[in-house]
């Protein structure tokens, strides 16, 4: 009799244990993603942009890119490497207020910003696999951020770049270029092809010309180029000081570039513009030219003035 | 009679015991089988595996026994009931262990999760003593002295086999630790597991009630004196049997790395690994069958993964795994969602711990993982006893080619492609650098678990592809490559071309060290001109006319160095 009971009990447990795990499994399966919108294929679109969402892609519907940057042109790694332009932490900062929209914008929204500005193309349709496997991607990368050691977090940081009290100078910035960046980056700034892989778009990716970032992109502040500059250029030796960063970032920054439409649509509340944004209109007096190159300090006082009187 | 039951009780209880000993000890100190990178089953493991079956089956037919006396009773005349079961037992697995030992039985067989393995021999060894220990007390109705006591604990500690809580931990591969996160995971195993074992604890259900009744065919004999062989015995016994849960728990209490940063496609990964048994071979604790993927993360590329998935052989020709080519649409590089999401699982072992860990304690784990470093292996004298070709056989012609022209049969889906050795001079230190650290961003792992010796034989055959090569070059146009060089390739390669620039270790592959490698003409001028894929090196048409990249190609064969150990 005992054993009866004995046999029945373990056979009851079994059951409910493969009861409760099915319930766990169809759970899981019903809160994952559509199958194609992956991590890993968000992974792809970071480094293979150009191939799979650019000028690369044979389906002409599905190029939405118009430079043949990658993502990780400017996020090192595919945004995996701590440090500037990470992106080990973007996506728990979204929602937020966007000045540059003027709305309170999701992580979709900055993506299309990106696709718009940085990679000179049209915006991505918000469920598109694309779309959604790009958020997977990014999501993904701030888990890991969790569980980084704290040394390994701080192993990539970037030296601070703090802006110099001039204007930015063009001359000495090209001699920066040639001397340190030409040889990578090419003398005109047009990069180096990887012809034979498109998924590689370019080893050295242009700063400049039809294949680059447009002059709506962040990028195409002088204060954001420089410290990035400052904080990875040249690759595996950033020891530019501010100066030269600072200049190089203007050298490449008054080169031609696409041109996106619709930019002076930005930044609805004009106070919030940074004082970097080389295109109008203002809230301050200062000209276009020293939006563009500096100084920045004189624009930066006016701007906290104004804060203090309100 | 009675004397002859003794001697049968005897011969199980001490081949269980060592059977169990050897088994138990195993699991303790791991390294006897655990090291081996794929176990393979040959005919002795199968053998094991169909005793071993045996003898689970005996334990379902031993509560039938007890249960029916009056079926049985003319079987077992008397006492004779261990003779019996060794009759049983060589009647059920002995032409099958035979068949095993001859080969004749289809290799696939020992792909199951059955196969031999040190936790599999504990277990039987257990069983066996158990069987001896009841034939002996319970015809006795003795259950007071040490000796009854002895055998309670073992039916118990059977039973907890067959349930087996160690198994849901173990399913998990990993590298040492994990436990919490493989009973996460893997929760399609447990149930498997639970349900197979039903059968068994039925068995342990009659053998139960038996204690009770006893079974009628034994007539009672006088209970025995507790004598100083039952004390040794009983207490030895005890002793052995806890090094069973330090075996389980010796691999949990150390740090935890929970599946933190689990993906959507590593989550249905999981799921179809556990569907697929990957976990059946693939179990560096419990069945050490396949390697350990524990620390996977980063050690492979994922196309190596792909090519190795559809069919393991391509790179690795004598693996015992099947193909699983299922999971690809048409061939290894275009791998179906669920392709996609198992191997994205399996890159995922261990990730959670080498982010939380520093770098060197990642890298220490895994002996495949390839090391962006300049270490050496241990120095040895080439002794030229192991056959370097065979041993190239085995291990590399998958990726590189029989001649070693980086065209074996898995070449074509790696990126960047194997190594061309036949089209490249090598120093000694840079194939036996290539060989102890593998080759970061590529395909090409480490050897760290092979002999220095036979990695000094590698290195030499590896040397004799390409001996016939022409090494000379025109000073004249390395002269001239010389400023071609500085401009352009010395940020990558470094300006004595020891790869060792200023970008080099921000690339995802190493650039190539022109001191230790001397590439072909041709293939030099190949790899300027069209660039090597899967790695930085761009096509240089671009930049460089066809002078330059003549004199350029000329400079880096003037810059070999050589040299020998």
């Amino acid at each position: 009799m005992k054993a009866v009971v004995f046999i029945c009990s373990v056979m009851g447990i079994a059951v409910m244990g493969v009861a409760w795990q099915m319930d766990v499994r169809r759970t899981e399966q019903s809160n994952s993603a559509a199958a194609a919108a992956t991590e890993d294929y968000g992974r792809r679109l970071i480094t293979e942009t150009s191939l799979l969402m650019g000028p690369d892609q044979e389906d002409t519907t599905k190029r939405y890119t118009g430079s043949r940057l990658q993502c990780s042109s400017c996020h090192l790694k595919g945004g995996a490497d701590p440090g500037t332009l990470s992106l080990l932490e973007s996506s728990p900062k979204y929602p937020r207020p966007s000045g540059r929209d003027g709305v309170v914008g999701d992580m979709k929204l900055r993506l299309q910003g990106c696709m718009t500005r940085s990679m000179n193309g049209r915006a991505l349709p918000n469920d598109s696999a694309e779309m959604n496997a790009m958020v997977a991607y990014l999501s993904s990368l701030n888990a890991q951020f969790k569980v980084m050691a704290p040394t390994r977090r701080a192993a990539h940081e970037s030296k601070a770049f703090a802006t110099p009290d001039r204007a930015a100078s063009v001359t000495a910035g090209e001699k920066v270029f040639i001397d340190r960046c030409a040889r990578c980056h090419g003398d005109n700034g047009q990069g180096l092809r990887a012809e034979y892989n498109p998924a590689r778009g370019y080893v050295y990716p242009p700063l400049w010309g039809p294949d680059s970032y447009n002059d709506g992109a962040g990028m195409n502040r002088v204060l954001t180029a420089a410290r990035f500059i400052k904080a990875r250029m040249p690759l595996g030796k950033a020891d530019l000081t501010d100066d030269e960063a600072f200049d190089v970032s203007a050298y490449i920054n008054v080169q031609e570039r696409p041109h996106m439409e619709g930019l002076e649509k930005d930044y609805p509340d004009r106070t919030t513009k940074p004082v970097d944004t080389p295109y109008g209109p203002w809230a301050d007096p200062f000209s276009a030219e020293q939006h563009k190159v500096g100084p920045f300090k004189p624009i930066e006082a006016f701007y906290a003035k104004l804060k203090a009187a309100k | 009679m009675a004397r002859r039951h003794a001697v049968a009780v005897a011969t199980w209880c001490v081949a269980g015991s060592a059977l169990s000993a050897i088994g138990l000890l195993q699991l303790v100190v791991p390294g006897v089988f655990h090291d081996a990178p794929a176990l393979g089953y040959g005919r002795i493991g199968m053998a094991l595996m169909l005793a071993i079956l045996a003898a689970i089956g005996n334990s379902v037919l031993l509560g039938i026994y007890d249960q029916f006396p009056r079926a049985t009773r003319s079987l077992s005349s008397g006492a004779s009931g261990p003779a019996l079961f060794a009759l049983l037992n060589f009647a059920v697995a002995g032409p099958a262990v035979l068949l095993a030992l001859a080969g004749l039985l289809p290799p696939e067989l020992g792909v199951s999760r059955l196969a031999a393995s040190p936790s599999h021999g504990a277990s039987m060894g257990i069983f066996m003593v158990a069987v001896a220990q009841r034939f002996w007390v319970v015809p006795r109705r003795d259950f007071s002295t040490r000796l009854g006591l002895g055998y309670a604990i073992l039916v118990l500690s059977w039973m907890l086999i067959a349930i087996n809580p160690s198994e849901s931990f173990s399913r998990e591969p990993r590298f040492g630790v994990q436990a919490l996160e493989g009973l996460a995971r893997h929760d399609g195993y447990w149930q498997r597991a639970l349900c197979g074992n039903l059968v068994m604890l039925v068995g342990f259900g009659f053998w139960f009630r038996s204690l009770r009744r006893g079974p009628a065919a034994y007539p009672k004999a006088p209970p025995p004196k507790n004598t100083r062989f039952d004390r040794v015995w009983s207490v030895g016994w005890l002793v052995l049997l806890l090094l069973w849960p330090i075996a389980i728990f010796s691999e949990t209490d150390s740090a935890r790395d929970l599946p933190t940063g689990t993906t959507q496609s590593e989550m249905r990964g999981r799921a179809v690994y556990v569907r697929e048994g990957c976990a059946s071979c693939h179990n560096a604790n419990h069945d050490p069958i396949g390697p350990d993927l524990s620390s996977e993360h980063g050690v492979r590329t994922t196309e190596w993964h792909y090519a190795h998935l559809f069919l393991p052989r391509l790179v690795t020709p004598t693996s015992p795994m099947p193909s699983y080519s299922h999971l690809f649409s048409v061939g290894p590089d275009t791998p179906t969602q669920e392709g996609r999401d198992l191997v994205a699982y399996v890159e995922s072992f261990g990730r959670a711990r080498e982010l939380s860990e520093t770098v060197g304690v990642a890298e220490l784990a895994h002996p495949a993982r390839a090391r962006r470093s300049n270490e050496l292996p241990p120095p040895t004298k080439y002794v030229g006893t192991a056959d370097p070709k065979q041993t190239f056989t085995k291990h590399c012609v998958g990726c590189h080619g029989a001649k070693g022209a980086g065209d074996g049969a898995a070449s074509s889906l790696l990126r960047p492609r194997p190594a061309n050795l036949a089209a490249h001079r090598y120093s000694d230190d840079q194939v036996a650098r290539a060989l102890w650290n593998g080759v970061a961003g590529t395909s090409m792992p480490a050897w760290r678990d092979m002999s220095s010796e036979r990695i000094a034989s590698i290195a030499k055959y590896v040397q004799s592809l390409s001996a016939k090569n022409d090494t000379s070059f025109d000073a004249t146009l390395a002269a001239a490559g010389q400023a071609v060089y500085a401009k352009n390739c010395s940020q990558c390669h470094g300006d004595t071309g020891a790869g060792d620039g200023f970008s080099a270790m921000q690339l995802p592959v190493p650039p190539a060290n022109f001191q230790a490698q001397q590439p072909s003409l041709d293939y030099a001028l190949s790899a300027i001109a069209g660039g090597v894929e899967g790695t930085p090196m761009a096509p240089w048409t671009a930049r460089l006319n066809e002078h330059d990249m003549l004199a350029v190609a000329h400079y880096i064969r003037s810059l070999y160095k050589g040299g020998t150990r």
